[in-house]
C-alpha cells in the first residue's frame, strides 16, 4: 500500500458508509405503507441524517491529510471537465450540503420526520459521489483498480454499512423499522455481503494471475493473503449471523430485538476497512 | 502547436546516469528524487545450440524523464489544473497550485510526476522550459557523453532518426501517445529481460 493511503482508506469507507444509510433510508420510505416512522431528528448520533453528516464530514476532514498541500485544497474543482478527482470532490460536497438541508428541516419540524422530497435529492448526490469514487480509480495505468470490481465493491459496502446500520439504529428505536421492512433489510445484506465475498474472491484471483512486470508478484501471499483470508471469514461470518435469524425456520424476523446485531454492526465495519486495504494493496502502475 | 520531444538512442548508452545528475543539478533536486532516470535492464544467460553453448544475454539501459505526451493523463486527472500543456508542447506543474494529491503519479505510465516531501506537492522534468526558451538543449542532452540523448520539434526527429521502436520496459504508447523516439538497442527484446535497479529506480515513486 502506498505510504498516503491510510487517510483515504478512511475516506473512501466512512464517506460510502453515509451514503449507504442515506440511500437505505430513502429506499425503505419508498416501500409501500408505513415501514418506517423517524424518533429520533435532533442533535445525537441515532439520528439516521446526522450520524451520515458527521461520517461524511469526517471522510472529508481525514482526506486532508493525504494532500502535501492542502492550503490549495479549495482549488480541486479547477477541473470538472476531464479530472473525475474534482467531480469526486464535487460529489462529496453535493452530498454533505444536501445532509446539511436534511438534517436542518428534521431538526427544525416537530414531527421527526425527513421528507422523500429531500431525502431522494439526497440520495441521489450519494450515489453520484459513489460514482465518481468510482471512477477516480478506474485508471488504465492502474490494472488492479481497473475493473469493474472497483464499482461493485464500492456499491456493495455503501450498501451493506448502510442496511446494518438501519438495523442497528431500529434496534435502539432511533428508527421504528416494521417486521417486513427488517427482514428485507436483513436479506438484502446478506445478498450484499455474499456479493463482496463472491467479489473479492473474484478480485483476487485476477490479481494472483496479474503481471506485475519487473515489480514482481505481491497479492498472493504475505500481510495482504492474510488480510485477504481474515477478511473473508469476517463477511461469511456475518452473513451467516444474520441469514441464521432470516431463514431459519424457527427465526423470528423480530431482529430489532436482537443485541448480537452489535457484534455484527463491527464485524461489518471491520471487514469493510479490511477490505478497502486490501484495494489500496492491489496498487501498482504499468509501465515503469 | 509545436511537439517538442526526446529522442534517446539505447545502442549509444552506457549507463553513466550523467543525464540523471544532471537534472538533479540543474533543477536542485532533493536525495530520493529523479526527474530522469536509467533503467538498468538485464537478462539471458547460455543456451545450448546442438553442441554448443551460446549466450542470449541481454544488457542494455533505458533513460527515461517525462515524455511531454501528446495526450497527457496527468494534466487530464489533475483536479486543480495545475498540470497544463503549452504551445510547444511542454508539459509543466505549476507548483503554486499543487495540492500533492499524488493522482498524477497513480495515471502516468512513466512515472514522470514525482512527489516532493519537502514542499509538499508534485515535481517533473520540464524539458528545461527556461533553456528552451533561451534556445538551449535541456541539461540532460548536453550532459551525455555519448550524445545518445537528442532533443526537438518530434517530426524533425522522426526524419532524422527514423521511426520509434517499443523496447521493453516502456509502456503501451497508445495510452498517452508520448513525445519521444527511441532507437532500440540490438539486445531489446530478447528473453528474460527485466530491470535489474528495481530499487534504484522506484525510490523516487513511493
Amino acid at each position: 500500500m502506498l505510504r498516503r493511503d491510510g487517510s483515504l482508506v478512511f475516506f473512501t469507507t466512512l464517506s460510502q458508509w453515509g451514503v449507504g444509510i442515506v440511500v437505505s433510508l430513502t429506499g425503505l420510505l419508498l416501500l409501500p405503507g408505513d415501514e418506517v416512522v423517524f424518533a429520533e431528528s435532533g442533535i445525537s448520533l441515532a439520528n439516521p441524517v446526522l450520524l451520515a453528516l458527521v461520517l461524511s464530514l469526517l471522510a472529508t476532514t481525514v482526506s486532508f491529510l493525504h494532500l502535501g498541500n492542502p492550503i490549495n485544497a479549495f482549488k480541486t474543482l479547477n477541473n470538472l471537465a476531464t479530472s473525475w478527482l474534482s467531480r469526486e470532490i464535487l460529489g462529496i460536497g453535493l452530498f454533505s450540503l444536501s445532509l446539511v438541508v436534511l438534517f436542518a428541516y428534521g431538526w427544525s419540524s416537530d414531527q421527526n420526520e425527513f421528507p422523500l422530497f429531500l431525502l431522494i435529492p439526497a440520495s441521489l448526490a450519494g450515489l453520484f459521489l459513489l460514482w465518481t469514487m468510482a471512477y477516480v480509480y478506474l485508471l488504465p495505468t492502474v490494472p488492479g483498480w481497473n475493473s469493474g470490481h472497483t464499482p461493485i465493491s464500492f456499491a456493495a459496502t455503501a450498501l451493506c454499512l448502510g442496511l446494518v446500520t438501519c438495523l442497528v439504529l431500529g434496534m435502539t428505536g432511533s428508527i421504528l423499522i416494521s417486521k417486513s421492512a427488517t427482514y428485507l433489510c436483513a436479506v438484502v445484506l446478506v445478498a450484499g455481503l455474499l456479493l463482496e465475498t463472491v467479489s473479492g474472491l473474484m478480485r483476487q484471483r485476477q490479481l494472483a494471475a496479474m503481471n506485475t512486470g519487473f515489480d514482481g508478484p505481491r497479492f498472493d501471499h504475505g500481510a495482504l493473503r492474510t488480510l485477504f483470508v481474515v477478511r473473508l471469514g469476517a463477511l461469511l461470518v456475518a452473513a451467516f449471523s444474520i441469514a441464521s435469524f432470516v431463514l431459519l425456520p424457527d427465526s423470528s424476523p423480530d431482529l430489532v430485538s436482537v443485541t448480537w446485531l452489535y457484534p455484527v454492526l463491527a464485524l461489518v465495519v471491520l471487514q469493510e476497512f479490511a477490505g478497502r486495504m486490501l484495494f489500496y494493496g492491489a496498487y501498482f502502475r504499468v509501465g515503469l | 502547436m509545436s511537439r517538442l520531444a526526446f529522442f534517446f538512442d539505447s545502442s549509444a548508452c552506457s549507463g553513466c546516469k550523467t543525464c540523471q545528475m544532471a537534472c538533479k543539478d540543474k533543477n536542485d533536486l532533493p536525495i530520493g528524487q529523479v526527474w530522469r532516470r536509467v533503467y538498468e535492464v538485464t537478462g539471458g544467460g547460455w543456451k545450448q545450440e546442438g553442441h554448443s553453448w551460446v549466450q542470449d544475454v541481454v544488457a542494455y539501459n533505458l533513460s527515461i524523464a517525462c515524455n511531454h505526451c501528446e495526450d497527457p493523463v496527468c494534466a487530464n486527472n489533475c483536479p486543480t489544473r495545475a498540470i497544463r500543456k503549452r504551445e510547444d508542447g511542454i508539459v509543466l506543474i505549476d507548483q503554486d497550485s499543487c495540492i500533492g494529491c499524488n493522482y498524477c503519479a497513480w495515471a502516468c505510465p512513466y512515472g514522470a510526476p514525482q512527489f516532493n516531501p519537502d514542499k509538499g506537492v508534485m515535481g517533473k522534468c520540464d524539458l528545461c522550459a527556461d533553456y528552451v526558451d533561451q534556445g538551449k538543449n535541456p541539461s540532460c542532452v548536453d550532459a551525455c557523453p555519448m550524445r545518445a540523448l537528442d532533443f526537438g520539434e518530434y517530426d524533425e526527429l522522426l526524419q532524422r532518426y527514423g521511426d520509434s521502436g517499443h523496447m521493453y520496459p516502456l509502456p503501451d504508447p497508445s495510452i498517452t501517445q508520448p513525445s519521444i523516439l527511441v532507437r532500440p538497442h540490438q539486445s531489446a527484446g530478447g528473453t528474460g529481460a527485466t530491470v535489474s535497479n528495481v530499487e534504484e529506480v522506484k525510490s523516487a515513486q513511493a
